[in-house]
């Protein structure tokens, strides 16, 4: 009787997508055949060694989900990674926009902020975009981000930026063709320029010397 | 039988243990552990990969494709110098806690016998 293609059943159980799936799956698979020759060597039925090695893996979709997460994958790491990186990084753009915004136009009673807060391409803003990219690049690489995550978090705002204010635009293009289309497409360029671009250029700037890869895990760098 | 939050914490130090004397692939790590402890512990491929990826990811050990004498290729798992510093406190904690245990059972066979 031929060995069961425990490679074939892994992948089938596991549906890989990256090479490290791959791998996993790979290495699993040897796990089994050891597992079933052993049984076989005890004496077990080879149908039965064959069940007993892929009851193993119990539920596929809750060990894909286990070994995602403990290989540092899914929502949580993300969240770790990007997502809080990118709202620090942001919260502090809009804390020094909010005080320069009360220093240079600073009126008595004025307790909300200027709708014109967002429009960022002032001069003033471009340090704070610097600082935003420095400071979620470097939260994400002290949280042990890999270099896109780093440039994600590093780029959260420009990144919120155009999906707040530049993708509605195409969408709106479709749904509702009542406004001519090259009044959005003039709105979407000085959006996208002033939104996107703007400061996205000095946050690319600050994320770049944190995109460099770390020979040692980023946690053991911040321990040592 | 013990409870699966026991188990789940003593794995650290069981795998972290037998590896700190060389390195092994998953299978041979999980059959060192149920002949080790009698069968006690027992790892399948669901209780063992997430836990040996988590180790890795933390840094505590390292893995490399090494073909065995049989000419497989195995993936094979090293102490790394972060897991033989982890072994350390997981060591002193689990004896801490097993101390704990026994002063607690001593405590109540002494009012059963009174």
């Amino acid at each position: 009787m031929s060995t069961p293609d425990f490679h074939a059943g892994v992948v089938h159980a596991l549906r890989p997508r990256t090479a490290s799936d791959h791998v996993t799956c790979r290495e699993l698979s040897e796990h089994l055949l050891d597992f079933y020759e052993n049984q076989i060597v005890a004496g077990i039925d080879p149908v039965a060694a064959e069940r007993q090695a892929f009851a193993q893996l119990r539920s596929p979709a809750r060990l894909r989900r286990r070994i995602c997460i403990a290989k540092g994958g899914g929502m949580r790491d993300s969240f770790r990674k990007v997502l809080l990186p990118g709202v620090v990084s942001a919260a502090a753009v809009g804390t020094y926009a909010f005080i320069f915004e009360q220093l240079l136009h600073y009126r008595a009673h004025a307790t909300f902020i200027a709708p014109n807060i967002a429009f960022v391409s002032y001069w003033y803003m471009w340090p704070a975009f610097l600082l935003g990219g420095i400071i979620g690049a470097w939260y994400s690489r002290f949280n042990g981000g890999t270099i896109r995550q780093r440039l994600n978090a590093g780029l959260f705002l420009a990144v919120v930026n155009f999906c707040a204010f530049v993708l509605p635009f195409p969408i709106a293009m479709i749904i509702d063709h009542r406004v001519p289309a090259i009044n959005m497409a003039q709105a979407m360029a000085g959006y996208a320029l002033s939104q996107v671009l703007v400061p996205g250029i000095p946050m690319l700037i600050g994320t770049l010397p944190f995109l460099r890869k770390t020979s040692q895990p980023p946690q053991d760098l911040a321990a040592a | 039988m013990i409870d699966a939050n026991v188990k789940r914490g003593s794995a650290e130090l069981a795998v972290l243990s037998l590896l700190q004397h060389r390195a092994m692939h998953g299978y041979e790590i999980a059959k060192q552990v149920e002949q080790e402890t009698g069968g006690v512990l027992k790892f399948d491929v669901a209780s063992l990969y997430p836990l040996l990826y988590r180790m890795e990811k933390d840094g505590w050990v390292s893995a490399e494709w090494e073909e065995s004498a049989s000419g497989r290729q195995r993936r094979c798992y090293h102490l790394t110098r972060e897991g033989r510093k982890q072994l350390v406190p997981l060591r002193s904690q689990w004896r801490s806690f097993f101390e704990a245990l026994d002063k607690l059972s001593d405590l109540s066979n002494a009012e059963a016998a009174r």
